[in-house]
């Protein structure tokens, strides 16, 4: 988990599918300034940031690293483009999920007196992945500031 | 002997103890009442070499995937920490160690451009047969706790194939171990960072 950037240009994309507002890319290789080539493979990025990812755009790309997937959250190319746009899909549905879970254990509570297993498993596995996935936008957010300085 | 080396050692060893198991289960018919002392103390035996074999499995995943960082892999998922935490986390310990340990193979085989090299069919097989062995195992579990007699039979010979779907699972993840070692010594990577 954590934030990075790439200065080269890139090479290739392959897109895999395209959502509403967010694009996976299969892959995405980038030629550095050693002449070495670095590929970037399931990235999630954002239909802003998308535009500026074609084969030829040089200039700096931010990275990040989730704890189950990566992507790109920023473009500032060769031509003083700045982009930045952080997909958030995943923060949100884990959102969505911690308030379905809280609302299963407390509907079991107070009306079965009861404890929902599946609430509560939900809640396990909702509230650390919200705030993991926050954190990584945060942290993606604060890199892409800190570098506009 | 490096820490990889002990490590496949005790998982062959598991294997072997997992076969053994079975055998003492079958030897009495897969009949719970009929365990002796001398199985009793095998049994217990058997659990001591897993949880040494799982401290020092766990050792290793931590130091394989710190020492993957160290010859260049950039932007792994999985940190060295939870490379081995993800394996006590409900629910996320059915997906998780089975991504860091693919991450890790890809990250040995290429550090510089990890992220497009392949893993080997032991990885998923590993997993699936990791995870098989433990539902049976859950089940195994869930049986014995039912007050009736057949039940507990049941739970025996459930017990019995969880050993069973684990002799793969730990002669797979041998295999996986010593491939990644063989693959962070490989020569390319010194030809990598020292030319």
């Amino acid at each position: 988990m954590g934030v990075s950037t790439i200065d080269g240009t890139v090479e290739a994309v392959v897109l895999k599918r395209a959502r509403r507002n967010v694009r996976v890319y299969e892959r995405v290789t980038f030629r550095l300034a050693d002449g070495s080539s670095k590929s970037i493979a399931k990235a999630v990025v954002e239909a802003k940031v998308a535009e500026l990812l074609m084969p030829g755009t040089s200039g700096r790309f931010y990275l990040y690293t989730g704890f189950d997937h990566r992507g790109i959250h920023g473009v500032r190319d060769a031509q003083g483009r700045a982009v930045f746009g952080f997909a958030k899909a995943n923060e949100t549905a884990m959102l969505v999920v911690v308030i379905i879970a809280l609302a299963m254990v407390g509907f079991y509570l107070a009306i079965l007196d009861a404890l929902s297993i599946w609430g509560i498993l939900l809640l396990i596995l909702g509230v650390p992945a919200y705030f993991l996935y926050r954190r990584t936008r945060l942290e993606a957010e604060r890199q892409f500031e800190a570098d506009n300085r | 002997m490096t820490l990889a080396h002990w490590a496949r050692w005790l998982l062959w060893a598991n294997a072997a103890a997992s076969a053994a198991s079975i055998l003492f289960a079958w030897r009495r018919g897969f009949d719970p009442f009929s365990i002796g002392d001398s199985e009793t103390l095998y049994g217990l035996a058997a659990s001591a070499l897993l949880f040494a074999t799982a401290i020092l499995v766990l050792i290793w995943l931590y130091r394989a995937n710190a020492g993957a960082r160290a010859l260049g892999a950039e932007d792994m998922m999985v940190s060295p920490g939870w490379a081995v935490a993800w394996f006590f986390v409900p629910l996320a310990n059915l997906v998780m160690p089975f991504i860091a340990m693919r991450e890790l193979w890809k990250a040995s085989a290429n550090p510089r451009d990890w992220q497009l090299a392949s893993a080997p069919l032991a990885i998923p097989l590993w997993w699936a047969f990791w995870l098989a062995s433990g539902l049976a195992g859950g089940v195994a579990v869930v049986l014995a706790l039912q007050p009736e007699m057949d039940a507990l039979a049941a739970a025996d010979a459930a017990v019995a194939l969880s050993e069973l779907l684990s002799i793969p699972a730990a002669l797979l993840l041998a295999w996986i171990v010593g491939g990644v070692e063989k693959l962070q010594a490989g020569p390319e990577h010194l030809r990598d960072r020292f030319a």
